[in-house]
């Protein structure tokens, strides 16, 4: 496949949407340990809103409806949740040039919505946060499209890089959010967030391939 | 779980919709999950809004109404409302008079916040904004979690915009409150998060926690139970270091049960603490027993205290009428 069109972006947040419908009671047992125990809860409420975006906009030109998304999500009482990735898919919408990209394109919309995650969000990597996961997920995504154009590869390596870097969250101290007060006893407790943004970008990777 | 609630995903809105039946005369929901004056005060003072999770009750938006605040903005149990939301408050209370925002230092509502007021700057709606840290956390270098202590705010700030102060005036005035103020949990029991059933975290059959927070998040310094006496002289001696107080200071002094801790317990820690405070020659003018701030059925309290002066007593002696808090 050389071009990555709407129609397949919303089937791939539609199992995104899947995936964490099918974790969000791993996710809040997760965040019980270092945080309030409802993280599960609320990424479950944003991405059923996006679910509902998604259906809602269909009609609209891909640009329009990731803003349509975003508006949604950042509706949602999801604690930090909403805002960080209502921010991101603000930053898609910015970078959705057209309803057909090339792998060029794919790459710049997401690094688009990387770039306007850190308007938001201010950890940085080895923070215990989404981040984690989000930002080597996109490096990685961004540099196999560049490479060598294979889209659905470069969903694979994103959704390895973002499994990878949630699973490397779990031996830091998280500085930002619930867990931050948690110091050393955070380690070896995985980041509900982080796990979060790897189940997402698996579904990604399965409805692209 | 074994709670009173019908559908587990509808709990905010039927706890707000509850709230506004009991007390018609004083409060409303505006819009969803938005809890307003019944009469709303006049344009030419300062508004007063306030942000937060729900699962917290009376807290935040019992203390909506004259001489406290005017709008809570209400997410869902233990969550941030959205930050659009946030918005709309702001353009239902926008006046030239101004708006305080008071915020509690947790970050989603701080991450709302900040996204809200950076969407009303491009409307020219004016914003302050207070965020409450009156937790005192085991490391001095550690900023504190916003506590009960925000109640406090919303009180004698609430009281200065009654009187008809600029917003500069009412925004110094909560602003000296939330650096007078200084409060510490402890908590001996976790909650069960309403939503899951799931529990908020664990802890030990003899173990109790200080500097708990609020949610059941950990982060404190846990040792084994102690008594009412040994508990409240631990948290009012961090107090006192904290505030730099020195005898002949005045304080307010709260005890917030958060909810399966019985009032019995909190008279008898509140006589603890007072004595220990008394003792050192600082006087405790004004008191306050009660749930304000609930974590569901966690067991311990909140120990806070507010280092007055002329000008924060007499505000917090003025007159208002909320749900959950009246001075005639």
């Amino acid at each position: 496949m050389s071009t990555f069109d709407k129609t397949t972006f919303i089937q791939m947040l539609k199992l995104a949407e899947a995936k964490i419908e099918e974790e969000h009671d791993a996710l809040s047992k997760l965040d019980a340990i270092t945080g309030d125990g409802d993280h599960g809860i609320t990424i479950q409420r944003t991405m059923k809103a996006v679910g509902q975006a998604l259906n809602e906009g269909a009609d609209k030109p891909l640009g329009d409806l990731l803003k349509t998304v975003a508006m949604k999500v950042m509706m949602c009482d999801g604690g930090s949740t909403s805002p960080l990735l209502g921010s991101y898919f603000l930053g898609l919408a910015s970078g959705a040039v057209a309803d057909e990209l090339t792998a060029e394109q794919t790459g710049a919309l997401f690094q688009a919505g990387l770039d306007n995650f850190f308007k938001t969000s201010k950890a940085q990597l080895g923070d215990k946060t989404m981040m984690d996961a989000l930002r080597p997920a996109t490096e990685v995504l961004v540099k196999t499209l560049n490479d060598s154009g294979d889209i659905p590869a470069a969903f694979s390596a994103a959704a390895a890089a973002a499994a990878q870097g949630a699973e490397k969250a779990k031996d830091y101290i998280a500085k930002f959010g619930r867990a931050r007060t948690m110091g050393e006893r955070a380690i070896g407790q995985y980041d509900p967030g982080a796990m979060s943004i790897s189940h997402i970008f698996r579904g990604f990777a399965e409805a692209i391939n | 779980m074994k709670k009173f609630i019908n559908d587990p995903t509808n709990l905010t809105a039927e706890l707000l919709e509850g709230m506004a039946l009991a007390y018609p005369q004083k409060i409303k929901l505006e819009s969803e999950k938005m809890i307003c004056r019944a009469k709303s005060k006049s344009a030419d003072k300062v508004a007063l809004v306030t942000l937060g999770g729900s699962g917290h009750e009376p807290a935040l938006q019992g203390w909506v109404g004259d001489g406290m605040l005017d709008i809570s903005v209400v997410g869902d149990i233990f969550a941030a409302p959205g930050p659009p939301k946030v918005l709309e408050a702001f353009q239902m209370v926008k006046r030239n008079a101004g708006i305080l925002l008071v915020t509690l230092n947790h970050a989603g509502d701080v991450m709302s916040a900040d996204m809200a007021k950076q969407m009303t700057e491009a409307e020219g709606i004016t914003v302050k904004e207070i965020i409450t840290t009156e937790e005192i956390r085991p490391s001095a270098d550690e900023k504190g979690r916003g506590l009960v202590g925000c109640m406090f705010v919303y009180k004698i700030a609430g009281a200065a915009a009654e009187k008809g102060m600029n917003l500069d005036e009412v925004y110094r005035i909560g602003d000296k409150v939330n650096k007078n103020m200084a409060g510490i949990a402890v908590l001996s029991e976790i909650a069960t998060h309403p939503s899951t059933g799931g529990e908020c975290g664990e802890m030990g059959e003899d173990e109790m926690e200080i500097c708990a927070g609020q949610h059941g998040e950990g982060g404190g310094v846990r040792m084994p139970m102690k008594s009412a006496k040994e508990t409240a002289e631990l948290l009012s001696g961090k107090i006192v270091e904290k505030l730099g107080l020195t005898s002949g200071d005045e304080i307010l002094l709260m005890v917030n049960g958060s909810g399966k801790t019985t009032l019995m317990e909190m008279l008898i820690s509140f006589r603890d603490a007072a004595k220990f405070f008394e003792a050192k020659g600082i006087k405790v003018v004004r008191g306050e027993t009660g749930e304000f701030l609930t974590v569901q059925e966690a067991a311990g309290y909140q120990l806070m205290a507010l280092k007055f002066d002329a000008e924060t007593k007499a505000l917090w002696d003025a007159p208002c009428d909320t749900p959950y808090y009246t001075v005639a």
